[in-house]
Formats: C-alpha cells, sequence, structure tokens
C-alpha cells in the first residue's frame, strides 16, 4: 500500500489552493472588465436613447423628428447612431442612417423606463440595446394654436418605441484577449507557484530528512543516544524530537535495567560458581583419601543443588515477566488455600517463638485465581516474615471482603524499622548484599510474588504501618 | 602468618581456607561482616581476605572502619563485583589486592604471598638467613645444602621467624601467629617448639642461629651479623 507522504500532501493541496485562489482572480477580474465595459457601453446607449427620446415633437398635427431636421448640424449625435423608431399608431418606422434598410430588434420596457439587452445587428455583429417607449412633446405656442382653432392633440395618446444600439464586438474582442491573458497568467503563476511550493516544502522537510539521517546512521552501540537538536530546527519538529529523545531515554533506562539486572545475575551466579570450582580445585590439589573426597563432593553437590535453585528462580522471573504463557484460572477457596499454604510455617514460627495471629474472618472465600500463582505469593509472603520476624515477635495474618474487594494483610514485627520498602519488589534487592544464603533469599521472592499478582489482575504492596512494623497487603478485585 | 578470611559462602570459605591451612598458613573464618570487623579489630593478622557483598555489614565499610583506624593489615578483596569501578573503588579505599570471583585457589595463595612479602618487606620468593633456605611455594626448608624435614608447625614457627630475621620476636607474638589457637598469651609452648627447631636446625656443628633475649624473645639472625 502506497504510504502518505506529507510532500506530496503539501504539493498537491498547495498546487490545488493557488489554482483555485488563481481562477478566482482571474474569473474575478474578467468578469469585473466585462461588467464595467458594458456598463460604460449600456451607459453610452442610454444617454444616447435620453437624447433622441427628446427628438420626437408634434407639431402642426403631424410627428416631427427634430434629429432629422439638424441632420448635418447634429452630425455628431447621428453619425455613426444605431437607432429606430416605431409609431406604434401607424406603424411607420424610422430608422438611422447608419442602419441602412435593416432593422433593429424591436423592444421596449413599459412607458419610459428603459429595457437593455444583447441583440443582434442587422449586419450579423453582436450589440447591445435599449429599447424604451416614448411620447412626442409639444411646444407650448404649438399647444395654443391648437386650442385657438379648437383641435387640440393629446401627445400622450402617440407612441413611439426607440431602440438605440451600441456595437458591443470590440468589447467582445477585448474580453476574448482578456481572457487568454489570464488564462496565461494562470498557467505562469501555478508553473511558479508550483515550482516554489516544490522548494519551500523540500527546505521545509529538510531537518525530517536530517533527522532520519541521524537516526538511519547510528551505529547498534548508539541506538538509544538522543537525537541532536539543531539550534535551526522548526518548532515543529521540536516537540517530536523532544519526546522521541525522551523515549530514547526510556529505552537507554530500560537497557541500563536489563544490563544491570544481567550484570546482577552473573555476580549471583558467581558466588555459586566460585565455591563449586573452590572446592573442586581443594579437592584436586593434592592426593586424599576417599572420605575427605566424599566431603568435597558433597560440598559440590550444594553448591550445584544452590546453584540450580538459582537458575530455577531466575528462570521463573523471566517467564514472569515475559508474560508468555497464559495463567489457567479456577474457581479456588481462597481462606483454604492459604490455610494450607500457612500449616508448614506453623511449627516453623513456633520454633522461633514467633506469635501468630491469623484473622480469616471467613470459613471460606471462593474466588477465580491461578492456584499455582497464588500458593506462589503466599508461600513467599510467609516465607518473608519467617526470615525477617524480630525474635519473639508477632506475625499476622488478615482477611477482610467487602463489596469489591478482598483484601489479605500479611503483617510482621521487625527488628529495625523498615527501610526503602518501595524497593522490596526490585529483582534481586535484599536486605543486605550478602548472598550466603542464595538458595532461600535470592531476593526475586517479592519480585515473582508481585509480577505473579499483576498477572491475575491484583495488586501487591509493602508499607510500614509501625515503627518496627510491615505489612504486605494483596488487593483482589471480586469480579 | 596468621589470615583472616571473611567470606559468608560456605562452600568457598571451606574451600579457601583449608587450602590456605594446607599451604601452612593459620586462618581464621568470619562469616558475617559484623563478626569480621570484629576479628579484624580486636586482633593481628597478617593479611585479611575480604569479601565485599556481606551480611550485616558490608566489606566495604569493613575496609573503611580498619583504615580509619589506621589499621595497617594487608587487605585482599574477593568478590563477585568485576566492574572498573568496583575495583577501583575497593582499592582507592585501602585494599591492597583485589580477586574477581571465580578464581583459582593457586592463584588467590600466590596473592597472599605476596602480601606476606609485602609485609615483611621482602622481594624475593624464598627467605634466606644464612646458609638457611625456605622456599614458601614447596614448603621446604634447606640449611647447607641438606634438606630438613619439619612438622607443620615448626615450619610456620621457622617462616614466621624468617619473615622477621634480624627483630627480636616476643613469645606472645609468635603464640599469635603461629599456633593455631592464638589467643590466650604467652606459653612454655612456645620454648618447647623453639627448642624442637633448634635441634632440627643444628645439626652437626652448625651454628645456631635462633637466639634467645632474656625477658624479650628471639631473634633469628646471620652469624656475620
Amino acid at each position: 500500500m502506497k504510504r502518505p507522504s506529507i510532500r506530496r500532501w503539501l504539493l498537491i493541496r498547495c498546487g490545488v489552493a493557488i489554482a483555485c485562489l488563481l481562477v478566482i482572480v482571474g474569473v474575478a477580474i474578467y468578469f469585473t472588465v466585462k461588467h464595467s465595459m458594458l456598463n460604460a457601453l449600456d451607459g453610452s446607449i442610454l444617454e444616447t436613447a435620453a437624447l433622441l427620446g427628446n427628438e420626437v415633437e408634434l407639431e402642426n398635427e403631424r410627428i416631427q423628428f427634430e434629429w432629422q431636421e439638424g441632420l448635418y448640424t447634429n452630425a455628431a449625435l447621428t453619425a455613426g447612431g444605431l437607432f429606430q423608431y416605431w409609431d406604434e399608431q401607424t406603424g411607420i418606422t424610422t430608422r438611422s442612417p447608419a442602419l441602412g434598410s435593416g432593422n433593429l430588434t424591436k423592444f421596449s420596457g413599459t412607458d419610459h423606463f428603459p429595457v437593455v439587452r444583447d441583440i443582434l445587428l442587422p449586419n450579423g455583429r453582436r450589440a447591445r440595446a435599449v429599447g424604451l417607449r416614448i411620447h412626442p412633446f409639444v411646444v407650448p405656442e404649438e399647444m395654443e394654436r391648437m386650442v385657438k382653432v379648437g383641435r387640440v392633440i393629446d401627445p400622450t395618446s402617440r407612441t413611439f418605441i426607440l431602440v438605440v444600439a451600441g456595437d458591443a464586438e470590440p468589447i467582445n474582442y477585448t474580453l476574448n484577449r482578456l481572457r487568454w491573458i489570464l488564462a496565461g497568467s494562470l498557467f505562469l503563476s501555478l508553473t511558479v507557484g508550483f515550482l516554489i511550493i516544490v522548494r519551500v516544502v523540500n527546505l521545509a522537510l529538510k531537518p525530517i530528512a536530517h533527522l532520519t539521517k541521524q537516526v538511519k546512521n547510528r551505529s547498534e552501540l548508539q541506538v538509544d543516544k538522543s537525537l541532536d537538536l539543531p539550534p535551526g530546527l522548526p518548532s515543529e519538529l521540536l516537540g517530536l524530537t523532544e519526546n522521541f529523545n525522551l523515549l530514547l531515554g526510556r529505552v537507554a533506562g530500560i537497557r541500563e535495567r536489563e544490563a544491570g539486572f544481567i550484570r546482577l545475575v552473573a555476580h549471583e551466579l558467581r558466588t555459586p560458581v566460585a565455591g563449586l570450582m573452590a572446592t573442586s580445585e581443594f579437592a584436586l590439589s593434592r592426593k586424599r583419601e576417599a572420605i575427605d573426597y566424599e566431603k568435597e563432593l558433597k560440598n559440590c553437590h550444594q553448591s550445584a543443588l544452590e546453584l540450580d535453585e538459582l537458575v530455577k528462580r531466575l528462570f521463573a522471573l523471566a517467564k514472569l515477566g515475559a508474560k508468555s504463557e497464559p495463567h489457567s484460572f479456577e474457581k479456588i477457596d481462597l481462606i483454604a488455600l492459604l490455610d494450607e499454604c500457612l500449616r508448614p510455617f506453623i511449627k516453623e514460627f513456633a520454633d522461633r517463638d514467633f506469635s501468630l495471629v491469623a484473622d480469616l474472618a471467613h470459613e471460606s472465600l471462593i474466588i477465580l485465581a491461578d492456584p499455582y500463582l497464588v500458593r506462589l505469593i503466599f508461600i513467599n509472603l510467609l516465607d518473608n516474615a519467617l526470615s525477617y520476624t524480630r525474635p519473639e515477635g508477632e506475625i499476622s495474618i488478615v482477611c477482610e471482603k467487602s463489596k469489591d474487594i478482598i483484601i489479605v494483610r500479611f503483617s510482621n514485627t521487625t527488628v529495625s524499622p523498615p527501610d526503602q520498602p518501595e524497593r522490596w519488589f526490585e529483582p534481586l534487592f535484599r536486605k543486605n548484599a550478602s548472598r550466603h544464603d542464595a538458595a532461600q533469599h535470592l531476593g526475586i521472592g517479592l519480585t515473582l510474588s508481585q509480577h505473579a499478582a499483576e498477572a491475575m489482575g491484583w495488586t501487591l504492596l509493602a508499607r510500614q504501618t509501625a515503627e518496627e512494623q510491615v505489612t504486605f497487603e494483596i488487593k483482589i478485585p471480586v469480579k | 602468618m596468621r589470615l583472616l578470611l571473611i567470606e559468608d559462602n560456605a562452600a568457598l570459605r571451606n574451600a579457601l581456607g583449608n587450602y590456605l591451612r594446607e599451604a601452612g598458613l593459620i586462618v581464621d573464618f568470619a562469616m558475617t561482616g559484623d563478626e569480621g570487623l570484629w576479628a579484624a579489630t580486636e586482633n593481628c593478622y597478617d593479611v585479611v581476605i575480604l569479601d565485599l557483598m556481606l551480611p550485616n555489614i558490608a566489606g566495604m565499610e569493613i575496609l573503611a572502619k580498619l583504615r580509619a583506624k589506621n589499621n595497617p593489615v594487608h587487605i585482599l578483596v574477593i568478590s563477585a563485583l568485576d566492574g572498573l569501578d568496583d575495583r577501583l573503588k575497593a582499592l582507592n579505599a585501602g585494599a591492597d589486592d583485589y580477586l574477581v570471583k571465580p578464581f583459582s585457589l593457586a592463584e588467590a595463595l600466590a596473592r597472599v604471598r605476596a602480601l606476606l612479602r609485602r609485609q615483611y618487606g621482602s622481594k624475593a620468593p624464598f627467605l634466606e638467613c644464612a646458609d638457611l633456605i625456605l622456599e614458601p611455594l614447596s614448603r621446604t626448608v634447606q640449611r647447607g645444602g641438606r634438606s630438613l624435614d619439619l612438622t607443620a608447625l615448626e615450619y610456620r614457627l621457622l617462616e614466621y621467624l624468617m619473615h622477621r630475621r634480624g627483630e627480636v620476636v616476643s613469645r606472645s607474638e609468635i603464640w599469635e601467629k603461629v599456633f593455631e589457637d592464638g589467643t590466650g598469651g604467652t606459653s612454655n609452648v612456645v620454648d618447647v617448639y623453639i627448642g624442637y627447631l633448634r635441634k632440627k636446625l643444628n645439626v652437626g656443628n652448625a651454628v645456631d642461629l635462633i637466639q634467645t633475649r632474656r625477658g624479650q624473645g628471639y631473634v633469628l639472625e646471620s652469624y656475620n651479623s
């Protein structure tokens, strides 16, 4: 599938926008000019019509066209003029000399209101014409005379239609040229504009290309190194680059944590391996009795068992962290399972003079959970309490159920105030840095428990609940 | 030569300690940081072998506390931390040497011996006084080209005296540095073993190299000096 391209997007849209703008401007110019030219022509023919409308006189009971009387003196008015009168009573028509025998299109508005329209001249040329109805005028002396003789003629009873035309071909020619000029200008502007847009888009996208080059050219060792922020980096890219650098920072952090974890794992493995190597080297350093070899072999075996336990726990940690295997949920009785996990610890608690308070509140609590993970959590928390409760201290287990949630709390009194409880769930974190009891306290029991809780949608937190008391709280949502 | 081994891993502690013992050194053990600090402070050791990650008190803290008290004991750090920073940190805090786990016991012994030589201002891999030669590597002693057969304790006694040749060594110092149970102060046992040693060294007309300084102790010195 073709990927969207910012360059293409900008070029197409900017090109279309500029083309539309140029077309609109061109059309506006064309119609403005056309309108202006036609207005001038219409004004001219209207002025002529106004003059010619007053050239019809009722004199001696006859109609006189005064422009004919001064045909030679009014040459300016009639020369080249295209107009025609129609007497509506007699049907007699009178043309301007320029029309020859040809007729103009006959039309008019009502009374003295003129109507303007496009017409074709007798010679086939396009023209603008104004048509109006007019009445002859009567001078006062003629009116007195008609009154004297007793034959008064009402001038409004005589109606003429006057059509005055103006040749529009020069305007059409000019407009036609204007169209070509505008089209050429449009094409030229579009071409130049497009080239400018291409250049501007390329310049605008250059920082992206620069950043892409930075990302592309970095070696594997620099994968999580922050991108350089050149001083000229556009503000639009600054946010993206800064966020990308933040992301790279997080990747670097993860890589560092992974490297740290691997280093810790290597370190964890080194001590038992050193024990194994030292024991075997000591055994082989000289000839010994069989019983001595047996003793050293037993030591080697013990070291191998510790190593095996270590590897198993690390593998379990990796497996939980990867969340690669789906967990099998089934109905379990939480109280019964807790009781089952607690039973082997009761004697050990008693041996160390710990007092145990178990307030489980319910006979049974049926929930959906993975029994393997639940056992893992309970055993780790009980083992933790066994190891870190102060001599003759107290261990309490409380289980509460409300409408939405079940809370199980494991509390124990400690030798000293709990330190850094927020770090207790970090892999390989231990109260002290010793690896002397790596098989029992590798420092991943709580990490495993938290991962197991999260895998089932539970939460497991630790907090100091008294000066020398720590409480682990498991929150189980009721589904 | 008395060493203190502070290591919490039982397998490593036992193997290294027994290996050093078989090499003729006296080794005391400490399993935790607090035990180790107490032992190093209260006793006079030639070398302390110190793990860094210890229960209760960390090795770096022990190192810092000993040096803060101007304790001159030579300290060999053994640790699983192999980073340059870790090594520099320990050496700059006053460690004399640093060995990364896992290591060969033979190398650990060689480094301990090197520290012992530094402790007594010697560079040569063998100890010599007149016609008496002691080779720690092979644990052999010769006088005038003739091999001497010494018990482990006699060997340790002679090695200690040879390390401190020309110096008057008190009975209590010998007791502390040579005998397994180094506590309790003076004992006639020291005189008895000096006597055993003299008998084995002074075969024939050989000059007695071990001189008794009344009320002070013993001194091993060449008859020319």
